[in-house]
């Protein structure tokens, strides 16, 4: 019986270190693979391994491609076309959507290799030892504590306060402070407040909106569901760190506001609370245990996808969400307004600022 | 193969059933799926060359099936004489080795493209039964067979009354089930007849019908499916239901996995049920796992309660 080995080196192959071995079938993974360069630079390193050893099979794991797997396939089939058909026979490509299991998009196992998922996942979750995704700056996060404040109409904002909100030293927060001075609006005891919409740093933080928040696009084929009724299955899960943003969160906030429709559904999830349910802390890839829930069929987009579920994470202890009377938790107007201008609605965006924003 | 409106169809069947048995019959099939989601568009019909009428309750299945099988003869139905034991049996005839009971409309010319035939069946005596099983029918020209499968119980159950047709119609939501169950895994079998000019694997076929009943209820929530499968599976096979149960997604899960095996089911889809919509492959897929994902995984979860 052959045993799972990580990180091992491929005899005839000088400097190649296969990310796992099991007996003669040889495992490279790549992850969130984005463009169809980096697939056929992999499909020919796969290839390189077959022809090292006849004796091998050589395995590619593609772990949640941005890619669909029609344009895997595709390219498959292109690339095979220079390939000798017994080379052929010992490339294998997996699949792997998280929630959603291990799928062959080519090269079928035999029954040999056993239970090839069980394979499959075990050399994932090595994987997965990758680092946490790391918190985005403070500034970011004191900037969107103190917007909330802000439309809030709470008034200056002591350090302490800002130091449980949003989880960062005093040191830290007096950093992010000076770069936002020009909008800040100082009382007594160190407080601390906006005084007026912060236009620059604001865009600033749009254009770095996908990196800060984590954010993570899911499609489907065929027809989405509503928003509505992935809202409702949300509910059902009585989650209190996941909230509905977005156009539905806007719509919450500012019921007058202008939109019509809801063609995508934004949520925000809590990474700073210990999570309530089974989903992975340490990956790289949020959540995917409730979304799946929301819709089976939904998977990661590419970037020419469009998207039916937007998630974002908050990294914040305090997130100011609020619980409507319906049971939903609705992410804070901040979290909407980003959402709403990632979303393009400009002119709703603009509504909603106009909303909140106290009159100076 | 033309398209069968299934309204047209199961008019003509109901209207040439004595009307006193009309309550015992359930139509399953293609074409009782498509009753119930396109009976009402003139534009859309079935391919299908078979119209399956299980005879239900088992207890008249023989009486029914005689009274309902002469009237038919008599008002010109035609046999159909295709497969290994064509001729009717005697009292010693093997049950195996019986013809089934399958008629053309006296309309229709058996040799056209368009014909269509009733096939009759009969649910399974018990729950104990397993596979393939054949109930013995006497007519004044011999001896036939009824055939049974284990799921057909499954399929029939809780079925639809059709108000005045009189004749009822299995529910799609159940039908799938039965399918499911009876592919637990994508064996090797393969069809007796190509459809749309290849021979596919049954069971591709039949979980793709599966595919094709949730493509056409396009459900925002499939779990609703998983309760009522609960209900029937315990009342069919009050014994085994949990295991059934567990093992029920297996086949469909198996198929999604597969792109050579959906593939095929997918060419089964837009050859059959969904030719007059057909979806393109992701599209069903999409609507496996949500099958799966809602209505499989809450029947596990009931099973494992």
């Amino acid at each position: 019986m052959p045993t799972l080995q990580f990180e091992q080196k491929v005899a005839n192959m000088a400097n190649y270190v296969a990310d796992a071995t099991y007996g003669r079938w040889i495992f490279e993974v790549k992850r969130r693979l984005k463009d169809v360069r980096t697939l056929r630079d992999a499909l020919q390193t796969a290839a390189l391994v077959a022809y090292s050893d006849p004796a091998c099979e050589s395995v590619l794991i593609l772990d949640e491609p941005c890619l669909t797997s029609n344009r895997i396939w595709e390219e498959w089939e292109l690339f095979t076309r220079i390939l000798d058909p017994e080379l052929r026979k010992r490339i294998h490509i997996v699949e792997e959507i998280k929630g959603f299991g291990s799928s062959e998009v080519a090269g079928f196992f035999s029954d040999e290799i056993g239970d090839w998922r069980q394979i499959v996942n075990q050399i994932l979750r090595h994987e997965d030892t990758a680092p946490p995704p790391s918190r985005p700056s403070a500034w970011s996060d004191v900037l969107r504590v103190l917007m909330v404040h802000w439309v809030r109409k709470d008034g200056p904002v002591a350090s302490k306060q800002l130091v449980e909100e949003t989880g960062f030293s005093y040191p830290t927060i007096a950093s992010a402070l000076d770069r936002l001075s020009k909008y800040l609006l100082r009382g007594a005891n160190r407080s601390v407040g906006l005084q007026r919409f912060p236009l620059d740093e604001w865009q600033k933080l749009l254009v770095n909106a996908d990196e800060v928040r984590h954010t993570r696009r899911y499609t489907v084929e065929g027809r989405p569901r509503s928003a509505e009724s992935m809202v409702s299955r949300l509910r059902e899960l009585n989650a209190s760190d996941i909230a509905v943003g977005g156009i539905l969160g806007a719509r919450y906030w500012f019921p007058g506001i202008d939109l019509i429709g809801t063609p995508r559904l934004d949520l925000t999830v809590n990474f700073s609370m210990p999570p309530d349910r089974n989903w992975p802390r340490n990956s790289t890839s949020p959540a995917y245990d409730f979304i799946r829930k929301l819709d089976p069929a939904l998977r990661p987009a590419n970037s020419y996808e469009p998207a039916v579920v937007v998630v974002h994470s908050l990294f914040t202890p305090t997130t100011f969400f609020k619980k409507g009377s319906e049971g939903t938790v609705w992410a804070n107007e901040a979290e909407c307004l980003l959402d709403l201008q990632e979303a393009r609605l400009e002119a709703q965006a603009q509504e909603f600022i106009n909303h909140l924003t106290p009159p100076s | 193969m033309n398209q069968l409106s299934p309204h047209k169809v199961l008019t003509q069947v109901s209207q040439a059933i004595p009307e006193h048995c009309r309550q015992h019959i359930v139509i399953i099939g293609s074409l009782a799926a498509a009753h119930t989601y396109f009976s009402d568009d003139p534009g859309k019909g079935v391919r299908t060359k078979d119209v399956d009428v299980v005879l239900s309750p088992f207890s008249v299945a023989v009486e029914s099936g005689q009274d309902i099988v002469r009237e038919l003869i008599d008002a010109g139905w035609q046999r159909r004489l295709t497969g290994d034991h064509q001729e009717p049996g005697t009292e010693f005839t093997p049950l195996d080795q019986l013809p089934a009971v399958r008629l053309y409309p006296p309309d229709i010319d058996p040799s056209s493209a368009d014909a269509w035939f009733l096939e009759f069946l009969t649910v399974p005596p018990s729950a104990g039964d397993t596979g393939k099983t054949w109930t013995r029918l006497s007519l004044k020209e011999g001896y036939f067979g009824l055939p049974s499968f284990r799921f057909l119980a499954i399929a029939a159950h809780n079925p639809e009354h059709l108000g005045m047709l009189g004749i009822r119609r299995a529910r799609p939501e159940m039908m799938a089930l039965a399918n499911l169950l009876e592919h637990p895994e994508i064996g090797s079998a393969t069809m007796s007849s190509p459809i749309g000019g290849r021979t596919l694997k049954r069971a591709n076929k039949d979980l793709g019908r599966v595919l094709a009943i949730s493509t056409l209820a396009d459900l925002d929530d499939y779990r609703p499916w998983g309760d009522l499968w609960r209900s029937a599976l315990e009342a069919t096979f009050p014994n085994e239901w949990r295991s059934l149960a567990l093992r029920a997604g297996n086949g469909l899960r198996a198929l999604i996995a597969k792109d050579t095996d959906l593939e095929e089911a997918h060419h089964s889809c837009v050859n059959g049920l969904l030719s007059s919509q057909p979806p393109t492959l992701n599209a069903l897929k999409t609507a496996g796992q949500r099958v799966i994902g809602d209505a499989i995984e809450r029947l596990e979860e009931l099973a494992r309660n």
